[in-house]
């Protein structure tokens, strides 16, 4: 049975890697450092794999075919090929971890989209650039956050709920780290785009500092629409949360940095009892 | 006329050798996207305002604007007056 070490939230963007030098020294040690960080507790705490709970900003995937939820089962992932600016590093694949969460899944009325190939784009690729390299296999887990319609945020928690269970029924590794990209608020390619609301990211780090990721995944997609279209991403930190126990985060970073559309956040929730 | 064509077209050519064939030969490219002239128009010109308005997911937008070369500011300006989410943000 998998002991899950440590389950993360940390903010994404392109804009980590084509402005890595541009806001000024104090963020950069601010933001960096925190990654940094998640890395060094993901491998002192012993991890053995990594679950990426991310999305994919139609790079992978198209309008034409987009899956409400993917998992990467595949011994290795590199980069999308549409954002030349990603590094080019290949990441190891948990595969049989990746075949236990998707069969599981299945049986827990969630219909994954099984990725034999998957390209990773910066939703996965700009957080793990910053951490630096693990050494760790990973499980990509991708939820639909761009191409309406979306999956209700409640489904996330349950998605979270479920992959608690199917963790600590694993027998292929002995601890696991989960992280979760994204978020909070950001437009990206709207009329707003660069706009951030620090009052809405409170609101969320808030609600997910008192435990309350239950309350967060029954906002209705008019309040998500509030944070902008990145806002959506919410869901991978519901599902992180859910998956924790919904257990009271603890805030390592939040960062506003306009250079990089974001208010840059880095989370960490206890372990606790499973939902 | 179609926002599903619509963006397939804009997705298709994300890569940048794509965008290249494209523009090279925007009618040779798109034929079998079955988009109107309009929309075709739109997405050789990179006119940001008429793909927001044809419907042009914002994610395939950002892509486009960097991979034509506007500004964030020059963006913002195109799309003044607007906001997200449109009326029919969540339509299929």
């Amino acid at each position: 049975m998998a002991e899950i070490v440590g389950a993360f939230a940390a903010s994404h963007t392109p804009l980590f890697l084509l402005r890595h030098d541009a806001p000024a020294e104090e963020v950069r040690e601010e933001v960096f450092s925190s990654y940094r960080r998640m890395a060094s507790e993901i491998v002192a705490r012993g991890a053995e794999a990594m679950v990426l709970l991310g999305n994919d900003h139609l790079h992978a995937f198209s309008m034409d075919r987009y899956p409400a939820l993917a998992i990467g089962v595949g011994p290795r992932f590199g980069p999308v090929e549409t954002e030349p600016f990603l590094p080019g590093d290949v990441y190891e694949g948990a595969e049989a971890l990746a075949s236990h969460l998707t069969r599981g899944l299945l049986a827990n009325g969630f219909d994954p989209l099984l990725c034999r190939e998957l390209a990773l784009d910066h939703s996965f690729v700009s957080p793990l650039a910053l951490m630096g390299d693990t050494g760790l296999p990973v499980v990509p887990v991708l939820q639909n956050t761009v191409a309406p319609p979306l999956p209700p945020a409640a489904r996330a928690y349950d998605l979270g709920v479920s992959l608690r269970r199917l963790l600590e029924g694993y027998e292929g590794h002995e601890r696991v780290a989960v992280v979760a990209t994204g978020a909070p608020s950001h437009w990206i390619g709207t009329p707003e785009l660069g706009a951030i609301d620090e009052a809405w990211d409170r609101e969320v780090i808030d609600m997910l500092c008192r435990a309350d990721a239950k309350a967060l995944s029954a906002w209705p997609q008019e309040k998500i629409d509030e944070g902008g279209n990145g806002g959506n991403e919410i869901r991978t930190w519901i599902s992180a949360a859910a998956l924790s126990g919904d257990t009271e985060a603890n805030l390592w970073t939040y960062r506003i940095e306009p250079l990089w559309f974001l208010g840059v956040t880095v989370i960490e929730w206890p372990i606790g009892p499973a939902l | 006329m179609s926002k599903l064509a619509l963006n397939r077209l804009i997705h298709d050519i994300q890569p940048i050798e794509k965008r290249e064939a494209f523009l090279r030969d925007p009618l040779g490219f798109a034929r079998g996207y079955d988009l109107s002239d309009a929309e075709l128009a739109a997405v050789r010109d990179s006119d940001v305002r008429a793909l927001w308005k044809f419907g042009a997911n914002p994610y395939l937008l950002r892509v486009l604007q960097m991979r034509a070369g506007v500004s964030d500011a020059d963006y913002r300006a195109a799309l003044a007056g607007f906001s997200y989410p449109r009326p029919d943000e969540g339509e299929i």
